[in-house]
């Protein structure tokens, strides 16, 4: 029945849109909108010239959604798989690449990592960063490892952030919502001659849908930064942010749902002489857990100091970027061995052969040095070309790689029947991936694409039980090879500028072999949104997503049932139906809708946002562990001055 | 009988004056007339236009028979309108001033919301209007307080926009400023004719031609205008938004209240000034991203003078 009303529902917006726009008069040029040209792959490129597959997140998209958590939008991107794993936390794959830890999407602040390798993942919910902060969020399907190295296996996210003078005064924000969803906010930025300002500051809390007292996230953020213009052309940056606070976290690597308390942040220097780029910054993460299962003070704890050069020339018909890239990382856990120090040196680059008006080739290739893992290489080739004014045809080949995470080099937990191990022999998971791409923009009116890929991966690193005398010994090799193929269609028609249509659809095939770990990912996926922008400053916007059931395997993390019988663990872990499932299980499809309505004043001082996600009330698992969502309400007011 | 005083006869003229612009002078000459304002459609601009038009002419002309409607169909638009004795019309948007000039040439009308008029529109008597087009001297004065040095500017053309290339560079006429135009005659010619016009000159002025500054054309050119660091002036915000240095935007709901004001100049019998008239308020959009990518930093005084916006 709510498949039949999604094809409706999808039919009737196809059906609604007319063909075309009547043939206007030249102001047409002051009122169309103009491509963005954007720099996902640190080249400045139009979405037609890229060589991967590009959506981009508008500011507009994030204020039309009435979101206190951003990451909720990427649910709308064709090919990204979101899954909430609890109340406060979500983990986010791509193309149907998605372990229960999501470590293979490589998420970027302004161009800087948030991936924690201490616990394998992701941890959106700790960036600094609030939603009046950023800019736009540019998702690039496919693998990067190119140019931005390991864990952009499937994809890279890019959450660039406002400067300064596009803030241009104060911003205060103030958004409430039912489970006690509240997001207090202060974004300030302004110029003084050649030095720039901003500061940014936010409280962030929500509590159980389940359990509607307990706090399950309380996060105070704050970011900033100083810029100082030289000379034409160069320009130096300090910057800081940090997160401290709560958050419950559901992670597959422990059997039960955990409060995490503590910090990550990190302080940043960036100078730019012209093409020339010097970036360094310092990541501090420290935070403690208690889990069930083990029943002791979790730590985990790492610094890094990362260095980025990158430089581009030009020459006739080419445009090389090259850069040398080092981290240096200590860190520790309660439950690694001991301290550990690890490198990881790379040197890339990549270049843009304008062979002909109509054809572009990139070529690149990036050789990648880690402690443990050693060498990976990853070259990429592209051809893109030109089919007319506003289409391109594509063709990408490319290899990507995922070093090992701290956790599965460096693991050590006993308990009296359980040892789980780390493996310091690890050699870097590998995805060779071919693309087929055919793009038709023209954000006036209609623009469409499609891509169909084909990956193939290899090492793919997962737990293993060893059976000895009386203990079992989880440990992690290099187990699996398989490969998936898949297709991606998008479409966007905006009619007369008040009226915006999105659809996309997106398919994935995978092998599944005995016993392999992986997360949860649907084959079939839907997204589609209409939003109408009044004349005097009202908006309306409607999303849906549905997608069907979703594949999942706990490979060995099954066995673990056993392991807790064994041990005695008799606690309500939400975990408890994935230990009893067997390998391959799937979760039933659902469909969420969000409506959201707002206001901005002509001024532009103040705009108001009031939206329902999941309005069908639709009570489904996006994670094995169990958590059930809930409809909730937010209203937010935003004050400029 | 008693003789009004000098004295009276300066208070009376003082408050006479001081009075007059409260007085609905025009209202008396509006009673009963009607006026049809015409939107060539839903846009968004056409329609702050049009509201602030009806707005002003309710306000300026109490007594006027005000209409508006949106362009249909021109069959449709001779029926209703046919029998009605209309004093003037105001369509917003070139696809409006067109038909209504086509099925009424000898009813007076205010065009407005119109960029880079036609001939027939420029030169028919009857017909007055506000463009929205930026005088060039206004662009090349924000230009130089950019880049003080200019002094050649480069124009791709097509045969669409000759005309406005020729009224440009007689408009500019004595500004020191030498013109490198460059005719596009294909797409395809797209990237060569801009290698040419960055090695010859030392910005680029996009104009009204839309083969070439279309939603497609328009990233390739910011994006090799970046390339070349070489100043690039969009045709609107939207233009700056996406990567042009800077661009000079109407004020939309002005353009429908100077629409307006011309056609209760012709509702009360007199004849305005100017038969076009460029519009009163503008604003200027910086983008100071592409400004530091091309080796810009203006100062504080400059940046007042703009809107600033980065992508």
């Amino acid at each position: 029945m709510r498949n039949r009303f999604l094809i409706l529902a999808f039919a009737l917006m196809l059906w609604s849109s007319p063909c075309q726009a009547d043939i206007q008069g030249k102001e047409i040029l002051l009122f169309q909108e103009i491509p963005r040209v954007f720099s996902a792959s640190r080249h400045v490129l139009t979405v037609l010239e890229s060589p991967a597959t590009a959506t981009i997140i508008t500011r507009q998209d994030i204020v039309h959604s009435g979101y206190n958590c951003v990451g909720a939008l990427l649910r709308y991107v064709a090919g990204v798989n979101f899954f909430q794993t609890s109340d406060a936390c979500y983990n986010i794959g791509m193309r149907g690449v998605n372990g229960l830890q999501a470590n293979n999407v490589l998420i970027l602040v302004d161009g800087r990592p948030i991936y924690s390798p201490v616990r394998n993942t992701n941890q959106c919910a700790l960036i600094p960063e609030v939603p009046d902060d950023i800019e736009k969020i540019e998702v690039v399907r496919g693998p990067g490892s190119v140019l931005y190295g390991s864990n952009a296996f499937s994809g890279v996210i890019n959450i660039i952030t406002r400067s300064p003078e596009a803030i241009h005064g104060v911003e205060l924000t103030g958004s409430g919502g039912t489970f006690s969803d509240y997001l207090y906010s202060l974004t300030s930025g302004e110029r003084f001659g050649k030095w720039s300002v901003k500061l940014v500051s936010a409280w962030t809390q929500r509590n159980s849908t389940q359990e509607h007292d307990e706090q399950v996230r309380g996060i105070w953020k704050m970011s900033g930064e100083v810029n100082y213009e030289g000379r034409p052309g160069n320009n130096y940056n300090l910057s800081f942010g940090f997160s401290k606070g709560k958050l419950l976290v559901a992670s597959a690597t422990v059997l039960n749902p955990f409060d995490q308390d503590g910090f990550d942040g990190f302080l940043r220097s960036r100078f730019n002489w012209d093409d020339l780029k010097l970036d360094i910054w310092w990541r501090h993460f420290d935070t403690t857990g208690d889990d069930v299962f083990e029943a002791s003070n979790l730590k985990w704890r790492f610094d890094h100091i990362d260095l980025l050069l990158e430089d581009s020339f030009k020459f006739g018909p080419h445009t090389l970027i090259g850069g040398i890239e080092g981290r240096f990382a200590s860190f520790g856990a309660t439950t690694y061995d001991h301290w550990h120090n690890q490198f990881i040196g790379s040197l890339f680059a990549e270049n843009r052969w304008r062979f002909s008006s109509r054809i572009d080739i990139f070529t690149g290739l990036r050789v990648d040095y880690h402690t443990e893992a050693q060498e990976a290489l990853s070259p990429r080739l592209s051809v893109v070309y030109s089919l007319g004014e506003n289409q391109s045809l594509r063709f990408s080949a490319s290899r990507a790689f995922n070093y090992p995470s701290y956790l599965q080099n460096y693991a050590l937990l006993v308990t009296d029947h359980f040892v789980h191990l780390g493996n310091e022999d690890l050699d870097p998971e590998k995805l060779t991936s071919f693309e087929l791409a055919y793009q038709l923009f023209n954000p006036s009116g209609i623009s469409m694409s499609s891509s169909v890929f084909y990956n193939y991966y290899s090492d793919i690193i997962d737990m293993k039980r060893r059976n000895g005398d009386d203990d079992y010994y989880l440990t992690y090799e290099n187990l699996y090879d398989i490969y998936q193929y898949g297709v991606e269609l998008g479409f966007q028609y905006r009619y007369m500028r008040n009226l915006l249509l999105r659809a996309n659809y997106s398919y994935v095939w995978k092998q599944k072999k005995h016993g392999i770990t992986f997360g949860p990912v649907p084959a079939n996926q839907i997204n589609g949104e209409i939003r109408y922008d009044f004349d005097r400053g009202f908006w309306v916007d409607f999303r849906l997503h549905w997608q069907d059931r979703s594949d999942y395997s706990t490979g060995v993390v099954t066995s673990l049932s056993n392991v807790s019988s064994t041990v005695g663990f008799s606690g309500q872990s939400p975990l408890l139906p994935m230990q009893s499932a067997s390998e391959w299980q799937k979760l039933e499809g659902f469909t969420i809708a969000d409506l959201s309505a707002g206001f901005i004043s002509p001024d532009k001082r103040w705009n108001f946002a009031a939206a329902v996600h999941n309005l069908f009330h639709s009570t489904h698992r996006e994670f094995p562990g169990g958590w059930n969502s809930d409809t909730t309400f937010t209203i937010r007011l935003s004050v400029y001055f | 009988m008693k003789k009004i005083t000098c004295r009276e006869l300066f208070l009376l003229l003082v408050i006479f004056f001081l009075y007059q612009p409260f007085l609905d002078v025009s209202g008396a000459t509006c009673n009963g007339q009607k006026a049809f304002i015409v939107v060539s459609n839903h846009f968004g601009p056409y329609i702050t236009a049009s509201n602030a038009l009806e707005k002003q002419l309710r306000h300026k002309c109490p007594g006027l028979f005000v209409n508006k409607i949106f362009l249909d169909h021109e069959n449709d638009l001779r029926d209703r309108l046919g029998k009605s004795a209309v004093a003037v019309f105001f369509p917003v948007g070139t696809k409006a001033a067109t038909v209504i000039h086509n099925l009424f040439p000898r009813t007076p009308m205010v065009f407005s919301m119109v960029l880079d008029p036609a001939p027939v529109l420029r030169h028919d008597p009857y017909s007055y209007g506000v463009v929205l087009d930026i005088p060039y001297g206004q662009i090349l004065k924000r230009l130089r307080m950019l880049v003080p040095n200019v002094s050649r500017i480069g124009m791709l053309y097509t045969d669409e926009s000759r005309g406005i290339v020729n009224r440009i560079i007689n408009d500019l006429d004595g500004m020191d400023i030498r013109f490198i135009i460059i005719k596009l005659d294909s797409p395809e010619q797209l990237h060569e004719k801009l290698e040419e016009s960055f090695r010859k000159a030392d910005a680029l002025i996009a104009i009204p031609d839309s083969n070439i500054y279309n939603s497609i054309l328009a990233p390739r050119i910011i994006f090799e205008a970046i390339r070349h660091k070489r100043p690039f002036v969009g045709l609107s915000k939207n233009f700056t938004l996406s990567g042009a240095l800077f661009s000079l935007d109407c004020d939309y709901k002005d353009v429908g209240i100077q629409a307006a004001d011309v056609g209760v100049e012709i509702l009360s019998d007199r004849r305005p000034e100017k038969k076009i008239q460029y519009p009163r308020k503008f604003t200027g959009y910086l983008n100071m991203h592409t400004a530091r990518l091309i080796g810009l930093s203006p100062g504080p005084k400059i940046r007042k003078a703009f809107r600033i916006v980065a992508y």
